[in-house]
Order: C-alpha cells, then sequence, then structure tokens
C-alpha cells in the first residue's frame, strides 16, 4: 500500500514538464521531493489527487488506478490524502478554530460541539491552541500555516502532501513546523510528502527525491544524497552557502535552461 | 551611508520600530533579519522616506531625511535603488521598459537609456526576456527585473526587501550574488531583508536582528549564536524552544 | 430603573464623523490639486489619456444607454398617468420631463452609473497597484502618483463623463417619447419641446456634469490609493471608491442645485 507513480509524463502548454517518474511513497514514510524552482515538483504532486492527469504512465494510490478516475470518483482519494497547500488559504471571517472545524462539520458531519471539541484537539497538537478564538489576520504567518495544516490533518489522511510548508516562514516557525510533520507521520502512521528547497527541512526526511527538469535525478536518503557526486544534486545543497567556491562555480553552467525553463 | 538614530515609528497608533539605531557603512551589505512582523519591511521604507518617522533621525548619503521636503525626498529618492517584496513591476510595461522607467524619468537621452539599460540586463542575465512582461516571468526573474531596475541608475544605496524570499537555494544564491558584487564592486551601501538565514547571512558584512520593533542584534553572521540575547540564539539556530 | 442620557457618547459619534469626513474631503483635495498640478507638464506615458477614456467611456456606453433608457420610460410613464389625473391633459408632460431630465436626472444618474461602474475600476486598478508596492516604486521613481497616475484619469474620466450625460440624457428623451407616444398617443412634436427648458436648466446639467466628472475619479482614485495592504485591502477599497462616489454625487447635486438656485439660474 502507499502512492506510487509508474513513468509518469507531462506536458503543459507544449513543454514537457515531468518526464518519466517512478516515484512510491510507503506507509509511514516520509519522502522529501526537492528541485530548484520549475523542476515540476508541485506538478508532480498534483497529481496524486487527480488535480493533473499524466499524459504517460499511472498514479496508483492505495493499489487503485487514480489517474483514469472520473472527477466524482476522485472524491474518495482525496478523503484519503490531506494536501497542504502553499498559501494557507483560510477562511477570513472564521476563527481559526472555525476553519479547522468546517470541514470536519460539512465532511465528517460533526456537530457542532463534537466538531469545536475535535478542532481544539487539533490545535493543540499543533500547538496552538491559545490562539484557536483568534482570527487569521490578527496572527502570524507561522501560526497560520499552522492553523492550515490541522485543517488538513483533522480529517485523518491516510497521506499527507505538504507543498513547501517552510516557504516564507522564519527559521524558528520553520523548524516548529518540521518538528510536526515528523511527529504526525510517526504518529499517527501516514505517509508524508513534503515538497520543499527549504535545505534544513530535509533533517525530517526519511528518503529524499530530487527533481531536476521533470526528471528523477537522485532518491535516497539524505546522506546518500550528501554523498552523491553528481554536480546537479551537490550544488543544490550546497545551494544554501553561495559562498563555497562549488557553488559559485557551477553557478552559470546551465544557467541558459533555467532561463528556458523560467 | 544609511544612519538611523534612535528612530521610533508609529504606524496606525502601533509601534512598528522602537528606538532603532543602526549605521552602515558606505560599500558595506547589511543583512536586516527577524521574524515576520518584526518591522524590517518598516525599516526599509522609512529609509527613503515611504513612511514618516514618528521620532528620531534618519540620514541616507550625509542628508537628513526629516529636514527635507515632499520634493527634496523625490529628488533622494532619485538615489536609492529600492526591489520591493514582491517585486512590483509595472504590469504594464515590458522588463526592458521596466528597467527603463527609472531614466526616463530623468530625461536620458533614448540612446543612453537602450545600452544602460542592456548592460543592466545582461549583468542579471535576462537579456533574453526584455521583451517580456512581467505576468511571463517565473519569481526569479521577477526579482532580476526589481534588481536589474533598483540599480540601473547606480545610485549609492541599495535597499532590498526579501530578495529571495520563496525562492528555491539555488536561485537564491544567483540573486545574492547580485547584490553582493553590486556592493563591492559597485560601492551599493545595502540592506538586505530576508530571514533565510543560511542563504542570506554567508553574503552579509554585518547582520541587524529585529524583533518587535526592537534592534536585538547587530554584528558579524559568525558571532550570531554567542549573541547576549536569547532569542537571537533561538533565531539563528531556528530550535523550537526558546522566547521567540 | 432610570435611563441615563448619555450626550457626550453622541457627541463623540457626531465629533469622529466629522473628523473623518474633513479628513477625507481635505485629502481627496490634496490629491485633486496635485494631480491637476501634473497637468502643465504631464509625464505619463503616451496614449494613457486615450486608453483611459476609451476605458471609462466607450465600456460604459450600453450601461448608460439601458439605464437612462429605462429611467426614461418609467419616469414618463408615471408623469402621463399623473398629467392625466391631475390636468386631464398631457401636453406638459415632455416639456417638464426634457428640462428635468436635463437639468438633474440625466447628469446624476449617469454619474451614479460611472461612480460604479468607472469608479470601481479604477479603485481596484489603482488599490492593487498599492498592495503590489508599485505605487511605492513609482514615488521610489520620483514619480508622484498623484501626478504619473491620477492625473491622465482625471482628465479623461472627466471629459467622458460630459459626453456621457448628454448621450444619456438624449436616450432618456427618446425613450421617454417613444413610450408617450405608443402608450399615451402623444405626438413627437408635442413631447419634444425646450418650451420649459432655460438656459440655466443647461448650464446647471453641464455644470453637474462637470462637477461630477471631476469628482468621481477623484473619489475613486483617493480611495484605491488609500487602500491598506492585502488582497481583502483592494476589495475595501473598491468598496469604498464606489461608496465615496456616489454619496458625493448626490450631494454634490443637492450642493449645485442649492447654488443655481441661490444664483436665481
Amino acid at each position: 500500500m502507499g502512492i506510487e507513480m509508474r513513468n509518469l509524463t507531462k506536458r503543459l502548454g507544449g513543454e514537457t514538464v515531468i518526464e518519466g517518474v517512478d516515484l512510491s511513497v510507503r506507509m509511514g514514510e516520509i519522502l522529501f521531493v526537492v528541485g530548484e524552482s520549475g523542476a515540476g515538483k508541485s506538478v508532480l504532486m498534483r497529481h496524486v489527487i487527480g488535480l493533473h492527469k499524466p499524459d504517460w504512465g499511472s498514479v496508483y494510490v492505495d493499489g487503485e488506478r487514480v489517474d483514469s478516475l472520473p472527477e466524482k470518483k476522485l472524491y474518495t482519494v482525496r478523503e484519503r490524502c490531506g494536501f497542504v497547500f502553499q498559501h494557507p488559504a483560510l477562511l477570513d471571517f472564521l476563527s481559526l478554530e472555525g476553519n479547522v472545524a468546517m470541514p470536519l462539520r460539512r465532511r465528517r458531519g460533526m456537530g457542532g460541539t463534537q466538531a469545536a471539541e475535535e478542532a481544539r484537539l487539533w490545535l493543540r497538537r499543533v500547538g496552538i491552541v491559545d490562539e484557536g478564538s483568534r482570527f487569521p489576520d490578527e496572527v502570524g504567518a507561522g501560526v497560520k500555516k499552522r492553523a492550515s495544516i490541522a485543517r488538513v490533518l483533522a480529517l485523518q489522511p491516510r497521506y499527507v502532501v505538504y507543498d513547501e510548508p517552510t516557504t516564507g516562514l522564519d527559521p524558528v516557525s520553520a523548524r516548529r513546523i518540521d518538528a510536526l510533520i515528523k511527529r504526525h507521520a510517526e504518529e499517527q502512521d501516514v505517509s508524508t510528502i513534503v515538497v520543499s528547497h527549504d535545505l534544513r527541512s530535509l533533517a525530517i526526511a526519511h528518503r529524499v527525491a530530487f527533481l531536476h527538469r521533470g526528471r528523477l535525478r537522485a532518491t535516497g536518503t539524505l546522506d546518500e544524497l550528501r554523498a552523491s557526486s553528481d554536480p546537479v544534486v551537490r550544488r543544490f545543497l550546497l545551494g544554501g552557502n553561495p559562498q563555497s567556491t562549488e557553488a559559485l562555480a557551477t553557478q552559470d553552467d546551465d544557467i541558459c535552461y533555467s532561463y528556458r525553463r523560467e | 551611508m544609511i544612519t538611523f538614530q534612535d528612530v521610533t515609528i508609529e504606524l496606525n497608533g502601533v509601534r512598528a520600530l522602537e528606538e532603532v539605531s543602526l549605521c552602515v557603512e558606505p560599500g558595506e551589505l547589511m543583512g536586516l533579519v527577524g521574524p515576520s512582523g518584526a518591522g524590517k519591511s518598516v525599516l526599509l521604507k522609512a529609509a527613503c522616506g515611504l513612511i514618516p518617522v514618528t521620532s528620531g533621525r534618519i540620514e541616507i548619503a550625509e542628508t537628513p531625511l526629516n529636514e527635507l521636503s515632499e520634493d527634496e525626498i523625490l529628488d533622494l529618492r532619485r538615489r536609492i535603488g529600492m526591489l520591493f517584496q514582491q517585486g512590483a513591476l509595472f504590469d504594464a510595461l515590458s522588463v526592458f521598459e521596466n528597467v527603463a522607467f527609472p531614466l526616463r524619468r530623468r530625461d536620458w537621452p533614448e540612446q543612453e537609456i537602450t545600452d544602460r539599460v542592456l548592460i543592466e540586463l545582461e549583468r542579471v542575465g535576462l537579456s533574453h526576456a526584455a521583451h517580456l512582461l512581467p505576468e511571463e516571468l517565473s519569481g526569479g526573474m521577477r526579482k532580476r527585473t526589481g534588481i536589474a531596475r533598483a540599480l540601473v541608475t547606480d545610485p549609492p544605496v541599495g535597499l532590498f526587501d526579501e530578495p529571495i524570499a520563496g525562492l528555491d537555494p539555488v536561485t537564491g544564491s544567483r540573486i545574492l550574488n547580485l547584490l553582493r558584487t553590486a556592493s563591492t564592486e559597485r560601492k551599493v551601501t545595502s540592506i538586505a531583508v530576508g530571514h533565510e538565514l543560511d542563504t542570506l547571512l554567508p553574503v552579509c558584512d554585518r547582520v541587524a536582528m529585529l524583533l518587535d520593533g526592537r534592534l536585538v542584534y547587530l554584528g558579524s553572521a559568525s558571532e550570531m549564536p554567542e549573541a547576549e540575547h536569547l532569542a537571537v540564539r533561538q533565531f539563528f539556530m531556528g530550535s523550537e524552544e526558546g522566547p521567540l | 430603573m432610570v435611563i441615563e442620557a448619555q450626550p457626550h457618547r453622541a457627541v463623540f459619534f457626531l465629533g469622529r464623523t466629522a473628523v473623518g469626513v474633513i479628513r477625507t474631503v481635505g485629502s481627496m483635495v490634496l490629491l485633486g490639486g496635485r494631480a491637476l498640478s501634473g497637468l502643465r507638464r504631464p509625464t505619463w506615458p503616451a496614449g494613457e489619456l486615450f486608453s483611459q477614456a476609451y476605458l471609462a467611456g466607450n465600456r460604459s456606453l450600453l450601461l448608460v444607454a439601458i439605464t437612462l433608457a429605462f429611467v426614461g420610460m418609467v419616469l414618463v410613464f408615471h408623469a402621463c398617468i399623473q398629467s392625466q389625473r391631475v390636468l386631464g391633459e398631457m401636453s406638459l408632460v415632455g416639456p417638464a420631463f426634457l428640462q428635468l431630465i436635463i437639468r438633474e436626472f440625466g447628469p446624476t444618474i449617469v454619474a451614479l452609473m460611472i461612480a460604479a461602474r468607472v469608479g470601481a475600476g479604477i479603485s481596484a486598478e489603482l488599490a492593487s497597484m498599492v498592495v503590489t508596492e508599485q505605487v511605492d516604486a513609482l514615488r521610489m521613481n520620483g514619480a508622484d502618483p498623484a501626478r504619473y497616475l491620477v492625473a491622465p484619469r482625471l482628465v479623461s474620466v472627466w471629459i467622458m463623463t460630459v459626453a456621457l450625460c448628454v448621450f444619456g440624457c438624449a436616450v432618456a428623451a427618446v425613450s421617454g417619447a417613444v413610450t408617450a407616444n405608443l402608450l399615451f398617443g402623444l405626438s413627437y412634436d408635442t413631447f419634444i419641446s425646450f418650451s420649459m427648458t432655460r438656459t440655466g436648466d443647461l448650464v446647471t446639467g453641464l455644470a453637474k456634469a462637470s462637477a461630477y466628472g471631476f469628482y468621481i475619479p477623484l473619489a475613486a482614485s483617493w480611495a484605491g490609493l488609500s487602500a491598506s495592504s492585502g488582497s481583502e485591502g483592494v476589495g475595501r477599497a473598491t468598496t469604498a471608491g464606489v461608496v465615496v462616489g456616489s454619496l458625493g454625487v448626490i450631494v454634490l447635486s443637492a450642493v449645485i442645485g442649492a447654488a443655481v438656485f441661490g444664483l436665481g439660474l
């Protein structure tokens, strides 16, 4: 069981964005999908919940092929997969607690008090139960992010996909999100895919998949990737430190490529 | 040179900056970090007179900001290159025209504008994209266009608001390199705001950290882990435990 | 239980509102002044006047035509019925209707439509420029948003408002005449008569049209430029632009009406 993509290829706007990607995530595993902007990370993830249909290849969730499912049946897949979008998209007119409770009421059919109780439970798990009665525009970016994560996790999905969960957050908030992802994956035994380019987050990964120009360039544990001799992988992992001579030296070699992609 | 002396700023009755004093030396690149809402962007906007100071004194290139009339501030701003958080490119203008904009405002002759803009676009590696509109650009390209527009007039002062927010580390370091080169080779006195410490700090000469509108750290990046203030250490390490 | 009167609360409220109104008007006047000073030496991009005029004018033609056609229809319908009942005949309906349309309803209703359609557009556009820091970027490059953004909108919307008011009056007159002819059998000659319209009415109508034409883009620009950050700032600014714009139109209508009356035109 788990999520599996086989030989996935996707063209968008006349350009091949994903090319022959084979990738799977096992139960209880934290998989990081990393790569430069435009490498196709987000597009790849959108295939899991059927927001994109592949041109080639197939996607399996729990052994069931989902890429050919009609929109109606996709709901059962989306029920099982939580997707934390990059921008929190909380509803402004509801408190944080209300935001978490709303899907519980609508999709789990809970009553008002039960949903509120459940929402508080999840806010406590993500560590912001004290902020529950406040509104999205009264709290900082990190708290908003955690509320949006609570909103997804409260539905208890078997799979969770996080799209750049730490982008735009200060380091302290970012590490809190990391710890949260890790704890949830371990305690609830859910499979987790994190799309990210925050190098510090990689510490919580069980396995890392490095995507480059729509292709899977390398997979393995973080240590395996660090030991890789592939210059592209090395440059990315060192990218956070531009003064390292290696990063500077390889800086412009495929600049033309990134322009085309951009 | 940029000098802040006991600067306090109130916005809508809320203290955004409180008695901040700092000084950026000529040709220095200062990193300005802190949690969101700490007042980093406010400080940048105050430095170019976009936000009025409640008390204290700001000097830009030896000109005290407080004593200037609106027209004089307009004039001073021409000597400041600013990169806005979201790029702030003019939607209706192409990349070329966006970069040419500051020069057109200074009534440069057409030929010189073209030459100058092409050189600047070359520097940020966007020569091939001159004709594109902002909506056709990726995040990294928008930022680079913004940097070209900020630096096209060879300003003595550069202010960069979140130059690498949301960019991957490789694109991010490419952009920070542009800022580093600008301050080293073109002697642009710069402040760069961000919270991607791993990428930002290595290119900066010094770091200033704001917390709730107060300056809690000013010094080299390497000494940040030994800072007195617990919050600074926590911020630098990104650890979960601490006052933040 | 004794209910105590709390006069101070009302006073506070009134005072706050008054201060708010004065502030708003004051900052609008300042903005208008700066924009007008920009007309001496235009700095906006070439073609801006034309494209703004196109946006404001051509795109509002249909809206104005439909609205004024219905207003003419409804007004004439009721006027004819009342006139029949009170006077027993309808020969004065046409002249009175034309005077009313020229002096009051034509310009004001057209202006309300423009405040909603064009004003909202200007507020939203400028507000999104504020939110994405484009306005700050302009200021950083020594371009005063009042002169660079507001001035061309002011001029083109002003011209277009006056033109649309004339157009709207014509549409209302025609639809009124057709209604009177088809439903009440009034001949076009009897209906289209300017016997009750004096020069003063014409002047009043034009004065109103040009006052609205100046005020609407100014109010909309003011609302747009005072937007707070975030995407909800754009929404709020747009609402504010329409509200302040339409309220102002009504107030201006009364003020100009009173002034003209005082002057004895």
